[in-house]
């Protein structure tokens, strides 16, 4: 990740105020909210993917609560510059979905109306659509620095500089389980049998989304290049790029406005060093209050042009000689009572809560057992082949 | 000289009548008190003694002599005391404290230099002092045989005369400045400068004049003054001194002195109070004044009754000091054993000073000892300190050096934890100063200051900043009524950033602002009732706002340079001190600044009313080099009177107004190591501040006690903040992120002192409040919808006890106790989710405050003895700072992890921290 120079100095100082735990001290402490003050949170990113587009709405909540309240039963529209309405239906709570596939066009402004069921207004900013700057090359390259592992990097083409830029991926990577065995364990009324397996929960497959925010305003170099941008990178003791990897990047080309709401949410989550602590304070997203223009409205109207790119990779193609990555779960076999006692469960018992998958009979004639998730992949993913795979 | 003067008094006299012939003593005594062995001297010979009964009883001594004459037996036994001896009549012994009787006068005590002035003599005047007469000499209540000053003419119609003078201190025959003059009983008064000079118009006839200054055993004379003349004082160092509180005007300044809120602090006592990590600091005393605070520990800057840390002038001998702080502001850069008096300004400002709306620390690096070489040294656990005092030619020139530096380097690498192991943590200051008298009409002072810190973070990164200072001084004297300074100074503050470890990120910035100022200052003794100072001053100041160079051939860091910044501050002033009557004096000065901005410069033209952003840019105006940009300016005004309502109790009140043309950058609620200065221009206005203020003081049993009860009100105007996510470093349109303002703060002080006795120390109480307000037309420049808000110092309740209790001549325990209501902090009201991850949400900016803040330190301090041939003499101070352990929040802050909101407290000392310094002097 590029950072900016302030950035680059907060981290420094950062560091050095380490020191500080030399004499001083921080400490976490159990917040109250003293006043709160309630806020309508908008999430919403038009793009121009031709498609179902997406508001969601929820309400800001206290400390002492965990879940954000969605905002149900309220009336939602974009308005392009043309006149066009989309109107939004709700499909799930506070998921507002639009009622017909449209797809935003760079250089065509957009407005998102909401109207809630209290009948409170809001309207945002018109936000102009950015142009297309298609996704660069995707790839994978191993590396020592943190702790080592594989960095995906996103490249640029020179014109792509001083553009802005976010990343959100979806990954998904096969799973084996290690300890699979084509024979399970099932009672005959009392007794406990091997029968043949029924169901393959062998080979599965799993996709994640990224969680966290990454945003790029790449720079000119000066040999005029721009230099490539990691969008994720993946530990090489994670167990997901154990066998087969695949990641599809997805690259929004954000308005400047946009880019800026979302370094301020960066900035927001790094905290303060004890020596300097920054002065917060609430910042302004594009959607405001209709009725009561001094009521802050929390959330942010994006309009972006999107790209994408996917990538495959195994593990043996950057570790060729190395044992795999470690399995979600260390995997040793043990023996479980035949019968119930206190101290453990039976493997009756634990046969019923879906616990364990054979392994294999011991020299006494007894079951060896494993957690389920070492025989079963079903635990960590789906046996179905994604449609994109390929092998 | 006719006859014998005594210098002192005595309080209490016991008249011995007893006549007797020369007698040799012969005597053994073990662990006797003085007391006992005077008691047996007179028993068994005719000598008599006249002592005060609770002077003799401390100390035991032992001893044994035969057939010695009696003034070996006093030399010996009170060597290593306090008390003095005079022997009189062949068989009076008067035994003093402190004080030297003598039975000459010292060479030099009168120096006739005028025509008129003549020879000053001991005036026959039997029916002043009935018991006086030429052969008998004796201490007496009022002290002092009038001595006669002026020719007397016959049929003079001349009602009032000059009096002058100068002030040494007998040991060190350095001039004794701020010396109080006063002259009974019209309390007219004045103090003398940095010569030690004084010069005071008073009415003809009989007065006594009084001298006191801290640290100086105080004087009462008797003068029948008949014509112009001089009165030279040669004064001794008080002893007495140790048992004096850190902060004191000169006795009765606070009452006499006409302008309100100044206070100045002694350096010599700071070792008083308890310590943190061993350094003695000046401005952590300043902090236990009313009106004055920081935000807390670590929090470079201080805020004076609702000022902004910007808002203070620091000079040192003339010299502004943009960063008196090491470390972050956990230690003073200013040389404690280096430093003079420290004078501190936060009411009334006096003219000659401008350019900063709240304060003046005036700090004022010693003269060194022109007659032997002398110096002092410490060892703390942090620093090593040592100043030395260097006579260059006898009685005329002499040199100062001081450097004071860290041994961290040691201490970090001697740690366990690697990583800290790595980082490197250095600083140091020197000043050296060089006074040189060419005679008795001038006087030319240079001085040197530098400071430096440094931070290697890891191997490769570097933070430093350094703080120069230069000035040059020539002190003039015309005549007897007018005198003047040339004042030359030049300072620089910069920083630097290098950020390298081997990326496309590395980079290295660098700012930098520098200043030189020209002042001349001018005195004019009118006459009684007016005394005038006027002059001139010119500041230039360069800004280097700072560029960020790449480091790596290869690099994404886009040169940035921001343009330097040049402005030219002038000012002409002119205050004159009148004496309306005894009761009623006026202090009234004006100052006209004028500021401006000066190319090469761009400047960007918004439209009128509306954002400032890239939309609303009209205009971009090119300026040539040295062209006026933009010039602001106006009348400051500086009046304060005051008004005795009893003989030991004056009413002070005061107007002052200022103008600031430089601020400070920061978008942190305290300071920040890259906060930077930035000069006013075509969008960036002047802040103004207008001051009023009230105040009552009061001493109690002479100067015993001291009350002093202010209240005052302030408004400013276009102070500046920033919207909320603001860069403001190397921002090349910081006009688009900041907001300017106005602020109000008011408050009620009440300082309560003990100046002596074995328990002394101070209480100050502050109720103030500091509040400001941005109310723009659009929504992006209001905060808190345009109220007035709490600013971040806005602390109402803020009491501090500093107390000092002597065991004994070696051993005393100092206490310190401070509590503040908890700083004003920005809270969130609530949490959200925006894409999965939670944050918090701020609305009204510090609508809540941090917990109060309290905390107890203690300092045991342990003298050497005070034997007099000793070479050095030493002291050990052990200090506990936090003795509470109390974990006082510095801040609170919310960071997002793993999409959960976590709150963070932070403090600094969270736990007692014990510390032992050793000091010597020689």
């Amino acid at each position: 990740m590029r950072l900016s120079p302030v950035q680059v100095l907060l981290r420094f100082f950062k560091a050095f105020f380490m020191l500080a735990f030399l004499v001083g001290c921080v400490e976490s402490f159990e917040p109250g909210t003293e006043v709160f003050e309630d806020a309508l949170v908008i999430e919403s990113t038009i793009t121009d993917e031709m498609g179902r587009q997406e508001v969601v709405l929820s309400r800001a909540f206290r400390f002492e609560e965990f879940v954000p309240e969605p905002e149900q039963g309220a009336r939602v529209i974009v308005v392009d510059d043309s006149g066009n309405e989309f109107a939004f239906e709700e499909t799930t709570v506070g998921r507002y979905t639009s009622n017909v596939d449209f797809a935003a066009e760079p250089g065509k402004s957009y407005q998102l109306l909401i109207t809630t069921s209290s009948g409170d207004e809001y309207a945002s900013e018109q936000v102009v659509a950015p142009a297309r700057f298609p996704i660069g090359e995707i790839s994978a390259e191993a590396t020592e620095e943190n702790g080592g592992g594989i960095d995906i990097f996103v490249d640029y083409e020179p014109s792509q500089a001083a553009k802005y830029f976010r990343y959100k991926y979806e990954e998904t990577y096969k799973i084996i389980a290690p300890d699979w065995n084509s024979q399970m364990l099932a009672f005959e009324g009392p007794v406990l049998v091997l029968k043949a397996r029924i169901l393959d929960e062998k080979t599965c497959f799993n996709s994640d989304l990224s969680q966290n925010i990454s945003i790029n305003n790449p720079r000119l170099t000066t040999s005029s290049s721009v230099p490539r941008f990691s969008v994720r990178f993946i530990q090489k003791d994670n167990y997901i790029i154990s066998h087969r990897y695949s990641i599809l990047v997805k690259q929004l080309v954000l308005t400047e406005a946009s880019y800026n709401y979302f370094e301020q949410l960066q900035e927001a989550n790094e905290g303060d060093d004890v020596f300097s602590p920054s002065q917060p304070g609430f910042f302004r997203g594009n959607v405001f209050s209709v009725n009561k223009p001094e009521e802050n409205v929390l959330g942010f109207f994006h309009v972006a042009s999107m790209s994408s790119e996917r990538l495959f990779f195994d593990y043996v193609d950057f570790y060729p000689e190395e044992a795999l990555p470690p399995y979600v779960d260390k995997c040793f076999p043990f023996v479980p009572p035949l019968e119930p006692n206190e101290e453990e469960p039976s493997i009756g018992e634990l046969m019923d809560a879906n616990a364990i998958r054979y392994h294999s009979i011991t020299a006494t004639g007894k079951f060896a057992v494993v957690p389920r998730v070492c025989g079963d992949c079903t635990v960590l993913g789906s046996t179905e082949i994604p449609e994109f795979w390929e092998e | 000289m006719k006859s014998l003067i005594n210098t002192c008094f005595l309080f209490c006299v016991f008249w011995g009548v007893s006549q007797t012939s020369e007698g040799r003593i012969t005597v053994t005594f073990e662990n006797w008190t003085l007391k006992e062995l005077a008691s047996h001297i007179q028993e068994t010979t005719d000598y008599h003694f006249f002592y005060v009964d609770n002077w003799l009883v401390q100390d035991t001594i032992s001893g044994s002599f035969s057939n010695v004459p009696l003034e070996n037996v006093l030399e010996e036994v009170l060597g290593n005391t306090e008390i003095n001896y005079f022997l009189m009549d062949g068989n009076k012994v008067i035994l003093t404290r402190g004080n030297t009787i003598y039975d000459t006068l010292p060479e030099g005590f009168f120096i006739s230099s005028k025509m008129d002035s003549a020879i000053a003599e001991i005036a026959e005047v039997p029916d002043v002092l009935p018991i006086f007469n030429k052969n008998d000499v004796a201490p007496n209540r009022e002290g002092d045989v009038p001595v006669k000053i002026g020719r007397e003419k016959r049929g003079r119609s001349q009602q009032f005369a000059t009096l002058e003078g100068f002030a040494f201190n007998a040991d060190t025959n350095e001039p004794i400045s701020d010396l109080t003059v006063l002259v009974q009983p019209t309390r007219k008064g004045t103090t003398t400068n940095a010569n030690g000079y004084y010069s005071i118009e008073i009415p003809l006839g009989p007065h006594t004049i009084e001298v006191s200054a801290l640290g100086i055993q105080g004087r009462q004379q008797k003068i029948i003054l008949y014509g112009n003349g001089r009165l030279n004082f040669e004064l001794e160092e008080s002893f007495q001194m140790l048992d004096e509180v850190v902060l004191q005007g000169n006795s009765d300044r606070n009452i006499n002195q006409t302008i309100g809120g100044a206070v100045q602090i002694e350096m010599k006592e700071i070792k008083k109070i308890p310590l943190v990590l061993g350094e003695r600091d000046i401005f952590k005393v300043a902090t236990t004044l009313p009106g004055i605070s920081s935000a807390g520990e670590g929090a470079t800057g201080y805020n004076v009754r609702g000022g902004r840390t910007d808002q203070n002038l620091i000079l040192l001998d003339h010299a502004v000091i943009y960063n008196p702080t090491h470390f972050f502001g956990l230690f003073s850069a200013i040389n404690p054993f280096t430093s003079d008096n420290v004078e501190v300004f936060k009411g009334n400002i006096p003219a000659e000073f401008g350019g900063r709306l709240s304060s003046v620390f005036d700090i004022r690096t010693k003269t060194a000892n022109e007659k032997k070489l002398s110096g002092e040294a410490s060892i703390g656990p942090v620093t090593g300190n040592l100043a030395l005092e260097i006579p260059i030619a006898k009685d005329k020139a002499s040199l100062l050096v001081g450097g004071r530096t860290t041994y961290s380097k040691w201490i970090l690498r001697s740690l366990k934890e690697e990583e800290l192991r790595n980082n490197q943590v250095a600083f140091f200051d020197v000043v050296a100063r060089y006074n040189h008298k060419i005679n008795q009409n001038n006087t030319l002072r240079l001085m040197g200051y530098y400071s430096d810190d440094a931070f290697n973070i890891t191997r490769d990164s570097l933070y430093g900043y350094s703080n120069r200072a230069v000035s040059l001084e020539w002190a003039h004297k015309f005549n007897d009524k007018n005198s003047g300074e040339l004042i030359f100074a030049n300072s620089g503050y910069d920083f630097d950033i290098e950020f390298d470890v081997n990326s496309v990120n590395d980079f290295k910035l660098a700012y930098s602002i520098n200043e030189t100022l020209l002042k001349l200052k001018m005195k004019y003794l009118h006459n009684d009732a007016h005394n005038i100072d006027y002059g001139i001053s010119g500041k230039l100041y360069n800004v280097k706002p700072g560029s960020i160079d790449p480091l790596n051939p290869e690099t994404v860091i886009e040169s940035v340079f921001i343009p330097d910044e040049r402005g030219v501050e002038t000012a002409i002033f002119l205050s004159d001190d009148i004496t309306v009557n005894q009761k009623l004096s006026f202090n009234a000065g004006l100052r006209y600044s004028l500021f401006a901005a000066l190319g090469e410069s761009s400047q960007r033209i918004y439209e009128n009313g509306g954002p400032r952003n890239e939309n609303t840019l009209v205009e971009t105006q090119i300026f040539d080099e040295n062209e006026v940009i933009k010039t602001y300016g106006g009348l400051e005004t500086r009046v304060s009177a005051r008004y005795f309502v009893a003989p030991n109790t004056s009413l002070k009140l005061g107007y002052n107004s200022s103008f600031q043309y430089v601020h400070t950058l920061s978008n942190n609620t305290t300071v920040s190591p890259t906060d930077t200065w930035k000069l006013s221009d075509i969008n960036i206005k002047p802040q103004r501040a207008d001051q009023f203020a009230l105040g009552l003081h009061k001493n109690i049993n002479e100067n015993d006690f001291e009350l002093s009860l202010e209240t005052y009100y302030k408004k400013f105007d276009n102070i500046l903040d920033y919207k909320t996510g603001a860069d403001l470093l190397l921002n090349e349109t910081v006009e688009t992120e900041v907001l300017q303002g106005k602020g109000k703060s008011y408050g009620v002080e009440f300082l309560a002192k003990k100046n002596n006795g074995k328990l002394n120390g101070w209480l100050g109480y502050t109720y103030s409040r500091s509040l400001i307000q941005f109310d723009g037309l659009l929504e992006e420049e209001r905060i808190n919808n345009g109220e007035f808000f709490p600013s971040n110092f806005d602390k109402p309740h803020d009491l501090s006890l500093v107390t000092n209790y002597k065991f004994s001549k070696r051993f005393s325990l100092s206490a310190n106790f401070v509590y503040q209501t908890g700083r004003p902090v920005t809270y969130p009201v609530g949490n959200y989710v925006y894409e999965g991850q939670e944050y918090t949400f701020y609305t009204d900016r510090n609508k809540f405050r941090i917990p109060d803040y309290y905390r107890l330190d203690l300092s045991f301090n342990v003298e050497g003895n005070h034997k007099i041939k000793k070479f050095a003499h030493s002291f050990w101070n052990i200090s506990i700072y936090n003795v509470l352990g109390r974990n006082n929040p510095y801040s609170v802050f919310f960071v997002t992890e793993n999409g959960q909101i976590k709150a963070y407290k932070s403090s600094i000392f969270a736990i007692p921290i014990p510390t032992i310094t050793y000091n010597f002097k020689f």
